[in-house]
């Protein structure tokens, strides 16, 4: 933590790069106690919290405080990681991460970001751009390259073996519960997951009600966990891959 | 860090993870999800269980009798 801030301190000496400022209005309510209860809006009808100090935050990482810029960067590295990892993977995620906390902390440096309660939207407009460039570059360098080579495969890097493995034993998994439902209930699955027709459009062709549909996707989903949970008892893990405290212990760990 | 009070409904990240939102509902969503630890991590199992489901569908059913017949098979032997 301390030399990713360092790292970032060092390369802010960089020249500025422009950016535009944030577009969306922040509507997350926050608070530093965590409720695990789901809202049963969405977040749009969700209020700014004053439990975070926007303001405060956005002077301090303006004025080059570096407890202000190690707050920020441990309130969003987490989610700025996650975002790039889901779009692009995890190559190179932490210069990336890097290359976006540069360019908020450049913005918010020069003055660019007038409304500090936008930040978060501020972030995400950032991040956006970071992966859209990532695409273009990667798009414009696949295209010299297939000039270079016809013919030559890109390997997916998203996923290792093992995976892999886990993802074909989920698939298996899941065709088998598939297998089991009626063809209505495939069908309608079917149509929201590979076709991806809209929730309306299924239940007003197929006529369901929103309530019967949705406790269709749910047992799915409960039928599926059952098979996993079964398969799981019927194979246990061998004895000899299991950490024992003691081996724990032995290690130092 | 985990800042924020409100999640998401398990029901609107399926249809972020799908694709289904529009971007007056995705902004919002995703600025939750810079500060959410608990929403990211159900995102994840939702995105894993959408990618399993559409692997599974893309494959041709299995003749419902035959699948039947294996069952009662099974359940016999």
């Amino acid at each position: 933590m301390a030399a990713a801030i360092g790292k970032l301190a060092t390369r802010l000496k960089a020249p500025l790069t422009s950016l535009m400022p944030a577009h969306s209005a922040v509507v997350v309510k926050t608070s530093v106690q965590e409720s695990v209860c789901t809202a049963e809006e969405p977040p749009t009808s969700q209020i700014l919290s004053d439990s975070v100090n926007w303001q405060a935050l956005v002077d301090r990482v303006r004025k080059g405080d570096d407890s202000g810029m190690a707050d920020l960067y441990r309130l969003f590295a987490k989610g700025i990681r996650f975002y790039l990892c889901r779009q692009l993977g995890a190559q190179e995620i932490d210069d990336k991460i890097h290359d976006t906390f540069l360019i908020v902390v450049k913005a918010i440096r020069r003055g660019d970001l007038r409304e500090p309660e936008r930040l978060m939207g501020f972030v995400r407009t950032v991040v956006r751009r970071q992966v859209a460039a990532h695409i273009d570059h990667l798009v414009h360098r696949r295209r010299d390259h297939i000039n270079l080579d016809v013919g030559a495969r890109v390997a997916d890097d998203r996923r290792n073996p093992e995976q892999n493995a886990a993802f074909h034993e989920k698939t298996a998994l899941m065709t088998d519960v598939l297998n089991q439902m009626s063809e209505r209930d495939r069908e309608v699955l079917t149509r929201f997951y590979l076709h991806e027709q809209s929730q309306e459009q299924i239940c007003d062709e197929m006529r369901l009600t929103e309530t019967q549909f949705r406790l269709l996707k749910s047992r799915a989903k409960a039928r599926f966990g059952e098979l996993g949970q079964k398969k799981l008892r019927k194979r246990p893990i061998p004895d000899l891959f299991v950490r024992t405290s003691m081996a724990a212990a032995h290690s130092g760990q | 860090m985990n800042t924020t009070a409100y999640h998401v409904p398990d029901e609107l990240l399926e249809q972020y993870a799908i694709g289904k939102l529009s971007d007056q509902v995705n902004a919002p969503l995703e600025e939750h999800l810079l500060l959410c630890q608990f929403c990211c991590s159900r995102l994840e199992a939702i995105d894993e269980f959408v990618r399993v489901v559409k692997a599974a569908l893309a494959k041709p059913p299995v003749n419902s009798r035959a699948t039947k017949l294996k069952r009662v098979l099974v359940h016999t032997a």
